[in-house]
C-alpha cells in the first residue's frame, strides 16, 4: 500500500539520503528516496523542490551548479554541518515518537 | 530568517534555477523511462505524471520565497513615494521641518555629547582627583611649592600626584622668535592621565630634578605645525629661552593634550628659592586614587594635612584648606553646564514643536484624503493595512528627514565648533558627529517619525465609509479640531519660552557690548611680550635693566608715526592672565594676618596706562614721572576699592600696605606702605561682566615686575600699525616674541563670544520656533475653514457679513494663541531663573522682555490667521452650497 509523504517525513528523508549518499542532483534524491521507500511511498517529485529551497534557507544544505552523470548541468545539494546536527535532533524524536507510540499500539499482556 | 530576506531579493534568479532543475529531472526521467524501452511520447507523459504540475510547484517555491510582511511593505513603500511625489508642498514642508528638528537637536547633542556625556578619554577616569587650595572664603586658589609638596609627601591615598604650571616660553626660530606656551609640570603628570606619547617617552621619575629639566615633550599639533611631523625629532634639540632643550616625545593627535592650552610640556622643577608657603604660582594640581580609596577618604585625608598646614604657618595659611574634586567634575563650569543645558531645554521644545507641527499637518491632510483611504478600505484594505500604509509612508518622510537632518547638523557642528570660543570647552571635549551623534539622530528621528507618524495614522485610518464617500459632513471631525487646537497652544507656549529665552540671552549681549567698561576701546593695539627665563625674568641681570628695556620699548614705539600713546602693563583689561592678588592691609587699621587679608588685584603699570587706555580719573591724580625708584611708593586704586575700605573717607593721601612682589622670584617680600595719590573710574579687569574686582596700580619704576604687554593707542583703525611695531621691537631686540596681537574692541568682543554664541543659538532656535507656531495657527484656521465652508456659506447665505466672518476666525486664532501665551508665561517665570548664571544685568523675570515676546507672537499670530480668515470672508454662498 502506497502512501502520500507524511507533512514534515520529507525533510528529514532528504537529508539522511544526503547523508548517506553525498552530494546529489534533485533528480537523483527522488530517484534515490522511491527506490529506498520500495514503492511503500508515492512521491510527486515536483514537491521536492520547494523542500529543497527550504532546507537551503534554514542552512541545513547547500547547493552548488554541477555537471551530472551524462553531461548535464544540474544543481547538486549537499549536507552542512547544521544539517548533520538536524538529522541528529529529528533521529532522536523519530525514535522517541515511534517507541512511544508502539507503547499505545502494543496488546496489554493479559490479553493474550 | 535573515537567508529567507535574502531570498527575497534573489528571486528572479531563484525562479531561473527552479525552472533549470526541472527541465532537467523531466529529461532524466523521460530517459530512464525511455531506457525501460517506452516510446518517446509515453516517457513524456510519465515523466509529467511523475512530476506533477510545475505552475502548482512554482507557487509552494514562490511562496517560500516570500515573506508577506515584507512584501506588503514594499508595496507600501512604493505607494508612499508616489503619494508623497504627487503631493511636493506637504512633502517639501514636512522634509523641512524634520530635517531643521533633527539637525538642531543632533547639533546641540553632539556638543552636550562631548562635553558632559561621554567617559573622559582617560583608563579609570574617575580616579583622577584635581586638587587646589581653598581660601578662608572658600574660593579655590592657586598653590604654593611648600602646599603641594606636603601634599604629595604626606598623603597615603594617591597613586601619583602631580602639579602643572601654566607659562610662555620663547623658541628660537630659523628667523624669528617663536612664543610657545608651555606647561610646566611634575614628572608623573602625564601618569596620572595615564596617558602614553606616539613618540619617544614621557617624563622619568626624577627628570624634574634642578639640572634636569631640559628636556620637552610635544603636543601633535605643534610637531606638525613647527616641525614637519619630522619623525625623528625625538634626540633633537631645541633653543627655548636660549637653553637647549632635547625632544623626548609627541603626544597623540586629537587628544585633550592636543587641544589644551600647552603646546609642550617641560619638567617643572623646584629649586630652594621656590620654597615658600605664601606665594600661590602653581595653577594646578592632579592625582589619581590609590584603587579602592574612595573620593571622601581622600577628602578627609587632605583637609587634616591642609588644617596641619594651617596651624603650622598661621600667617600664611590660617583658616586655608585643600579642595579635592573629582576631575570630570572639574572640567565643566556652571556657566557652560547652564548654557549647554538651556541650550537642549532650547532644541527640545523646538524638537516639540516640530512633531506637533508635522502631526497638525498629517491631520489636516488626513482629511484631504479621507475618500482615498475609505475607497481603499471599501476595496477590502484591511484597518491594519491602511495603518501600516500610513505609518510607511511617514517613515519614509522621516527616514529621508533624518538624512537631510544629519547632514544639516554635519554643517552646524562644524559652523559651532569654529564659533565657540576655543577656551570655552574643557580640553577632553571631543566634538564631532561621531558613532554616538549619529545613533542620537537616527534616534531621535525614530521618535519623531512614531510621534507624528503613528499617532494621525491610527485615527484617519479609522475608515468612516459612508461619511467620506456619501453625503460631505457639514461640520467635520470636532474631536480632530480639539486635538489641532491643543497642539497649537503647546507650539505657541514653547515658542514663547523659547522667545523669552532668546530675548534674556540678547538683552545680556547688547548689556554687556554697551557695558561701561572704564577705558575707550578703539584705536588700541595690544599684544603680548613674553619674558624668557623661569621665572620670568631670570635672564635679566637686574630689575634695573628689565625697567630700561621697558623704556626703550615706549619710547621707540612713541616714534611710530600715527602712534599717539604707548603704555606696558603686567594685565591687559580683560583679560585673567598674570594678575597679582592683593593682600591689602590698611594703614592704622587692626592688624590682619596674610592669610586673610583682602582680595583683588596688583596691577603694575607704566604711567601712560591711564591715558592710552582712556581711564577716567576721579580724584587726586594718576601716576607720573615722579613715581621712581626712591621716591615714596604711589598707588592708584580704583572706585571699588575706595568705596569698599574707605567708605564715607577720602582715600587720597591714605596708606595701604601690601607684601612686595619681588620681581623674578616665587615669594612675597616684606610689606610695603604704598600712598594713594589717586582714585580712577573702574576698568573691566578680567571680563566685561566682572563687577567685582577691586584693583591697585603701581608703576614698574616702583614695583617691577617681568611680565609686559604692549598697549598702543593709534591715531585711526590700529591693525595696520602691526608690521611696523613687529619690526620695531625687533630692531631693538630680536629675540623678542609677540603673542596675541589683538585690538581692544577685539578683547571686548572676546570677551562677550560665549554669550554671543549663545545668544545666536537662542534667536535662531526662537525664530524656527515662532515660525513654526506660525505654519501651525494657519494650518488649524486654514484647516477649519476648509472644513467649514459649507457652514459658513450657509451663514453668509443668511446675512453674515464678511466682517463678522473675519473676526470670527481670527478670534478664533488669537484665542488659541492666547491660552498659548498664557501657559508660556507660566512656563518662562518656571524656567526662566535656570538661565540666570549666563546673563548680565538682566532679571529673568524682565516683564518687559516678556511683554514684548508676547507682542511679537501676538502680531506673527495676527498675520497668521489673516489669510484664512480672509478666505472665510469672501466665501461666495452660490458657489459653495451649488457644489454641494
Amino acid at each position: 500500500m502506497a502512501t502520500e509523504v507524511l507533512q514534515g517525513t520529507l525533510d528529514l528523508m532528504v537529508l539522511r539520503t544526503l547523508d548517506v549518499m553525498g552530494p546529489q542532483h534533485g533528480f537523483g534524491l527522488a530517484k534515490r528516496i522511491l527506490q529506498v521507500s520500495n514503492g511503500l511511498l508515492t512521491l510527486n517529485q515536483g514537491t521536492l523542490y520547494p523542500a529543497l529551497l527550504r532546507l537551503e534557507q534554514r542552512r541545513w544544505i547547500k547547493s552548488r551548479w554541477g555537471v551530472s552523470e551524462n553531461n548535464r548541468k544540474a544543481k547538486f545539494y549537499e549536507l552542512t554541518a547544521r544539517g548533520r546536527r538536524q538529522i541528529h535532533e529529528e533521529t532522536k524524536s523519530w525514535e522517541l515518537t515511534v517507541a512511544l507510540m508502539a507503547r499505545f499500539l502494543a496488546k496489554p499482556a493479559g490479553d493474550r | 530568517m535573515w537567508r529567507r530576506l535574502v531570498d527575497v531579493f534573489r528571486r528572479r534568479r531563484l525562479d531561473a534555477d527552479l525552472d533549470a532543475q526541472w527541465a532537467f529531472h523531466l529529461d532524466a526521467l523521460e530517459a530512464e523511462s525511455r531506457a525501460r524501452g517506452l516510446r518517446p511520447e509515453e516517457a513524456r507523459a510519465a515523466a509529467r505524471r511523475a512530476m506533477g504540475g510545475l505552475g502548482q510547484v512554482q507557487d509552494a517555491y514562490r511562496d517560500q520565497l516570500r515573506i508577506p510582511l515584507v512584501d506588503t511593505i514594499w508595496q507600501d513603500a512604493r505607494y508612499g513615494c508616489r503619494v508623497l511625489r504627487r503631493n511636493p508642498g506637504f512633502s517639501a514642508v514636512a522634509l523641512s521641518i524634520l530635517a531643521i528638528g533633527i539637525a538642531s537637536a543632533t547639533t546641540i547633542f553632539s556638543f552636550v555629547d562631548a562635553v558632559l556625556l561621554k567617559p573622559l578619554p582617560y583608563e579609570n577616569a574617575d580616579r583622577i582627583v584635581r586638587i587646589l587650595e581653598r581660601r578662608p572664603d572658600g574660593a579655590t586658589s592657586w598653590i604654593s611649592t611648600r602646599a603641594y609638596l606636603d601634599w604629595r609627601s604626606d598623603n597615603t591615598v594617591f597613586e601619583q600626584m602631580a602639579v602643572q604650571q601654566q607659562g610662555l616660553v620663547t623658541m628660537t626660530g630659523p628667523t624669528d622668535a617663536v612664543p610657545l606656551r608651555v606647561g610646566r609640570v611634575t614628572a608623573r603628570y602625564f601618569d596620572v592621565f595615564g596617558v602614553r606619547p606616539v613618540l619617544g617617552r614621557t617624563f622619568a621619575e626624577g627628570e624634574d630634578a634642578p639640572g634636569k629639566e631640559h628636556v620637552v615633550v610635544l603636543s601633535h599639533a605643534l610637531w606638525q605645525g613647527q616641525f614637519g611631523a619630522d619623525p625623528r625629532i625625538v634626540g633633537t634639540t631645541i633653543l627655548l629661552d636660549n637653553q637647549p632643550n632635547v625632544v623626548i616625545g609627541v603626544m597623540p593627535a586629537d587628544s585633550a593634550f592636543d587641544r589644551g592650552a600647552a603646546q609642550l610640556w617641560q619638567p617643572l622643577a623646584f629649586r630652594p628659592l621656590n620654597m615658600t608657603w605664601e606665594y600661590r604660582w602653581l595653577n594646578v594640581s592632579f592625582a589619581r586614587l590609590k584603587p579602592g580609596v574612595s573620593l571622601e577618604q581622600a577628602r578627609a585625608q587632605m583637609d587634616a594635612i591642609g588644617k596641619r598646614i594651617a596651624s603650622e604657618n598661621p600667617n600664611s595659611n590660617r583658616g586655608w584648606g585643600v579642595a579635592v574634586e573629582r576631575y570630570a567634575d572639574s572640567i565643566v563650569g556652571p556657566q557652560l553646564r547652564t548654557s549647554l543645558l538651556a541650550l537642549t531645554a532650547a532644541v527640545f521644545g523646538l524638537l516639540l514643536i516640530c512633531c506637533s507641527n508635522l502631526a497638525s499637518l498629517v491631520l489636516v491632510r488626513a482629511v484631504t484624503r479621507k475618500t482615498e483611504v475609505a475607497v481603499r478600505a471599501a476595496l477590502g484594505a484591511s484597518q491594519r493595512r491602511l495603518i501600516q500604509q500610513l505609518f510607511i509612508e511617514h517613515a519614509l518622510l522621516t527616514a529621508a528627514g533624518s538624512v537631510l537632518g544629519i547632514a544639516l547638523s554635519y554643517g552646524g557642528i562644524a559652523w559651532l565648533t569654529r564659533t565657540v570660543p576655543p577656551d570655552s570647552l574643557p580640553s577632553e571635549a571631543s566634538v564631532g558627529l561621531d558613532a554616538r551623534v549619529v545613533a542620537f539622530a537616527l534616534t531621535v528621528s525614530a521618535l519623531t517619525g512614531i510621534l507624528f507618524g503613528l499617532m494621525p495614522a491610527l485615527r484617519a485610518s479609522a475608515p468612516d465609509l459612508a461619511g467620506a464617500m456619501g453625503k460631505r459632513g457639514a461640520t467635520g471631525g470636532v474631536r480632530q479640531r480639539r486635538v489641532l487646537d491643543a497642539l497649537v497652544v503647546g507650539e505657541v507656549a514653547v515658542a514663547f519660552i523659547l522667545l523669552c529665552g532668546s530675548a534674556l540671552l540678547l538683552r545680556s549681549l547688547v548689556g554687556l557690548i554697551n557695558v561701561d567698561t572704564g577705558f575707550v576701546a578703539s584705536n588700541v593695539l595690544t599684544m603680548r611680550l613674553p619674558v624668557p627665563g623661569f621665572p620670568p625674568g631670570s635672564g635679566y641681570a637686574s630689575p634695573e635693566e628689565f625697567k630700561s628695556y621697558l623704556r626703550s620699548i615706549e619710547t621707540s614705539i612713541d616714534s611710530i608715526p600715527g602712534v599717539e600713546d604707548t603704555a606696558l602693563t603686567n594685565a591687559l583689561p580683560l583679560t585673567n592672565c598674570c594678575l597679582y592678588t592683593l593682600n591689602l592691609q590698611i594703614a592704622n587699621r587692626p592688624a590682619v594676618d596674610r592669610a586673610s587679608r583682602g582680595g583683588g588685584f596688583f596691577k603694575v603699570v607704566t604711567p601712560t596706562y591711564f591715558s592710552a587706555l582712556g581711564l577716567t580719573l576721579r580724584r587726586g591724580r594718576f601716576l607720573d614721572q615722579r613715581d621712581r625708584g626712591g621716591a615714596v611708593p604711589a598707588i592708584v586704586v580704583n572706585e571699588r576699592l575706595a568705596n569698599r575700605y574707605f567708605p564715607g573717607e577720602d582715600p587720597v593721601g591714605q596708606h595701604v600696605l601690601n607684601p612686595q612682589i619681588v620681581p623674578g622670584r616665587t615669594e612675597r617680600g616684606p610689606d610695603v606702605s604704598w600712598e594713594i595719590v589717586g582714585v580712577v573710574a573702574n576698568e573691566k579687569i578680567s571680563a566685561l561682566n566682572d563687577d567685582d574686582s577691586a584693583v591697585v596700580y603701581a608703576s614698574y619704576e616702583q614695583s617691577p615686575v617681568y611680565f609686559a604687554n604692549l598697549i598702543v593707542r593709534a591715531a585711526r583703525e590700529p591693525n595696520g600699525l602691526e608690521r611696523t611695531i613687529r619690526k620695531a621691537l625687533f630692531d631693538l631686540n630680536p629675540g623678542q616674541a609677540v603673542l596675541d596681537v589683538r585690538t581692544l574692541d577685539g578683547l571686548k568682543t572676546a570677551s562677550a563670544a560665549s554669550t554671543l554664541v549663545q545668544a545666536e543659538m537662542m534667536s535662531t532656535f526662537s525664530g524656527v520656533a515662532v515660525a513654526l507656531a506660525a505654519i501651525g495657527i494657519y494650518g488649524v484656521l486654514a484647516y477649519s475653514v476648509a472644513l467649514r465652508r459649507r457652514e459658513i456659506g450657509i451663514r453668509a447665505a443668511l446675512g453674515a457679513s464678511s466682517s463678522r466672518l473675519l473676526r470670527a476666525v481670527l478670534g478664533r486664532g488669537l484665542l488659541v494663541t492666547s491660552v498659548g501665551l498664557v501657559i508660556g508665561v507660566a512656563g518662562a517665570i518656571l524656567l526662566a531663573p535656570l538661565l540666570g548664571s549666563v546673563l548680565y544685568n538682566v532679571q529673568p523675570r524682565d516683564p518687559f522682555l516678556m511683554a514684548l515676546a508676547t507682542t511679537i507672537l501676538a502680531f506673527v499670530a495676527l498675520v497668521a490667521s489673516a489669510i484664512p480668515a480672509r478666505r472665510a470672508a469672501k466665501v461666495d454662498p452660490a458657489v459653495v452650497l451649488q457644489t454641494d
